[in-house]
């Protein structure tokens, strides 16, 4: 009998997170009996479903009625339960109620340490007690972390599956209504602060007065959509940059894009930059921690984080510079490959989840 | 403690009712739910931290299970089951079992060739009440019975067409003839005669809505059961009994034993769901069968139920001796 992970997350929208999620869940599926569990509400209910789509058992929960989560915890007798969370104070319950209920516990940070509340910082040390093993998505959120708590952290980078375009470059293009010669500049990312759109919006102005021709896409969604839609709006850039939501298929916009923009303020390591690298895209981004990793210090279109002008430039010189673009696309493609697959992440997640049981008591969870 | 690990075959309301005693057994496990409706398996599998399937075949592929309960409309039988018993998984099945009499023939002796633990949700062998009453009739044997299924319309469309329910005789009052066999025997000679009202609010309704039987039993003993879906609301569902000295009427929540001194009423306890579902699952744990319905039983329900339903197509006194 496999023994049986619980993957969870309490996040109300666990989206890149919720990704990484399916794919472990995916990837690891024979090995072990998968459950992904999630609140019961908006996108994560969507998560939900998605699990119980590739085969995976579901578990949903009220966010405030945690005691229920306990009771199937200790009813369905978890050999270990994986938390996974965003923000430094996402999860503490789960993890809490996991440990009670005699499972081992695992948790991933996917994002660097970014509590300043004394209050949640001793919240954050008091929870890790219930932690058997912490992961961090990057050595830069491990990095992070350290001495913020008990325990080490292991460093096991996100990895994805490489889906491949459906669609002609050409086709996609003329649904968008990009004209001949139009250079199309791709995001993808959630509408949060921590993505940047706003020096994205900044920069633009300085990219178009060299590149007329140029045209942004956003795409995602998120709580800033309608603030950046105002900004497009009052600096009349209505008509060279354009949200488009949040859209299914990434893999033919990347396929159909000039350059892939990432200019977050900060990042674990995004799902959406290893998409882009494993797409072969032209990639200017932010030299946060985990991108840095992702894309390695000698990409030449690494710009300081929260800098229009910087930003402005590297697009503008890596849309001049179409050789120095696309061998560096290569080489991130190679990276990719080599680096920041889903299978090796899986391997190692699973590896790591074979040397925490090894060393407990089977719980008879199938006895 | 090993848990049984249980799968469902349809989401809708009888498998909610019979979720709601399962969940409670601590040794059982509900491992995985199947409805062509995806969205209704994954509402019930996340629940439980269980699987969700799309139809019946990637069920009983997927997760280990060691029974399976078929909760699915009158129409839909037959695949279901010969899954299970092709996997050799005890299964509990929903009345009726099926529209017509090939299917659930044919699914009864593939049972038994199987030597199966089945079980078929006729709960109503299972309420206490009903229990007393076949105390009081083994010491004076029934010789008139009188059954009653006067209600309203269900909502769901597919029980509006004979093609899919059967009619209301098949699908609802076959509770009342499982009874009836239970507390007085065989049935060897059925008539039946059924009439249909357009009813405006059930627009595409074609089932009689109107239907009644006369019935002869082995004992000799006689009877008839009278069907309506005429009503707005429950207007009575119960089987009257009547024997030397003694006049019974039984529903499923109360008994009432007239001797001649008054008409007392004692109400059933417990949910006799809940016992029915122990027992299976007792008997597919191996620690005793004393499932009161098994598939092949069930059937001998069904047969007088169908035979009703043609007695009253064909305007023909149909006789059940052989076949049961």
């Amino acid at each position: 009998m496999k023994h049986r992970i619980v993957l969870a997350t309490d996040s109300l929208d666990p989206s890149g997170m919720g990704e990484h999620m399916l794919t472990l869940g995916g990837a690891i599926q024979d090995a072990f009996d998968i459950v992904l569990a999630a609140p019961d509400e908006g996108p994560s209910a969507v998560l939900l479903r998605r699990a119980a789509a590739l085969g995976l058992g579901v578990k949903k929960f009220d966010l405030h009625q945690l005691g229920h989560w306990a009771k199937w915890l200790q009813e369905y007798r978890a050999d270990l339960v994986h938390v996974h969370a965003g923000i430094g104070w996402e999860g503490h319950g789960l993890v809490r109620h996991a440990k009670g209920a005699g499972a081992s516990v695992v948790r991933t940070e996917h994002l660097p340490y970014l509590l300043t509340s004394v209050v949640q910082q001793a919240e954050y040390r008091a929870m890790l007690r219930a932690v058997d093993q912490r992961i961090a998505v990057s050595q830069a959120v491990a990095q992070s972390h350290a001495g913020w708590g008990a325990g080490k952290i292991d460093v096991i980078p996100n990895g994805i599956f490489a889906v491949p375009p459906r669609r002609e470059p050409r086709d996609v293009r003329a649904e968008l209504g990009l004209a001949e010669g139009e250079q199309m500049i791709l995001t993808v990312a959630r509408f949060t602060a921590q993505k940047g759109y706003d020096l994205l919006v900044a920069a633009a102005r300085a990219v178009l007065s060299g590149h007329p021709k140029a045209r942004f896409l956003l795409v995602g969604d998120g709580p800033e959509l309608d603030g950046i839609r105002s900004a497009i709006a009052s600096q009349n850039l209505g008509k060279s940059i354009t949200p488009t939501g949040a859209r299914s298929d990434v893999p033919d916009l990347l396929a159909s894009a000039d350059l892939f923009v990432l200019p977050s303020h900060f990042e674990g390591l995004p799902l959406a930059l290893l998409e882009a690298m494993a797409a072969s895209a032209p990639i200017v981004a932010t030299a946060n921690g985990g991108t840095v990793e992702a894309l390695g210090s000698k990409h030449p279109f690494l710009v300081p984080p929260g800098d229009s002008n910087a930003l402005s430039k590297a697009i503008n010189l890596a849309l001049a510079d179409r050789a120095t673009a696309h061998a560096s696309a290569a080489a991130a493609r190679a990276r990719f490959t080599a680096l920041f697959s889903a299978e090796r992440m899986a391997q190692q997640t699973a590896a790591l989840y074979r040397s925490i049981l090894s060393t407990t008591i089977r719980r008879g969870a199938a006895a | 403690m090993s848990k049984t690990r249980i799968g469902l075959i349809g989401a809708g309301g009888i498998a909610q009712r019979h979720l709601g005693v399962l969940e409670q057994f601590e040794d059982v496990e509900l491992a995985g739910f199947a409805d062509p409706d995806f969205d209704r398996a994954v509402a019930l599998a996340s629940r439980y931290g269980a699987r969700a399937y799309q139809n019946s075949a990637e069920l009983l592929d997927g997760p280990d299970l060691d029974a399976v309960y078929i909760c699915i409309p009158p129409f839909a039988h037959g695949e279901a089951e010969r899954l299970a018993i092709g996997r050799g998984l005890p299964f509990f099945v929903e009345k009726p079992l099926s529209l017509d009499l090939a299917t659930a023939e044919a699914i009864a002796e593939q049972v038994a060739a199987a030597g199966l633990v089945t079980a078929v949700g006729y709960h109503w062998r299972y309420i206490d009440t009903v229990e007393e009453a076949r105390r009081r009739l083994a010491e004076r044997p029934a010789q008139l019975v009188s059954g009653y299924w006067l209600d309203q319309t269900p909502p769901p469309q597919w029980w509006w067409h004979e093609d899919r329910s059967g009619g209301q005789m098949v699908e609802q009052t076959t509770h009342i003839i499982d009874l009836a066999r239970y507390l007085v025997g065989e049935v060897t000679q059925v008539f039946g005669l059924a009439s249909h009202q357009d009813r405006a609010s059930f627009p595409g309704l074609d089932v009689p809505t109107a239907s009644t039987a006369s019935l002869r039993f082995a004992s000799g003993a006689i009877g008839n059961i009278a069907s309506t879906c005429i009503l707005d609301w429950a207007h009575r569902v119960g089987l009257h009994i009547f024997a030397q000295g003694l006049a019974l009427e039984l529903t499923d929540h109360d008994l009432m034993v007239d001797v001649g001194s008054g008409r007392p009423v004692q109400h059933a306890q417990g949910d006799p769901v809940w016992r029915e579902d122990r027992d299976f699952i007792d008997a597919v744990r191996g620690v005793g069968n004393r499932v009161r319905c098994p598939y092949g039983e069930a059937l001998k329900t069904h047969r007088v139920a169908l035979a009703i339903s043609q007695s009253a197509r064909e305007g023909k006194v149909v006789d059940l001796s052989m076949g049961n």
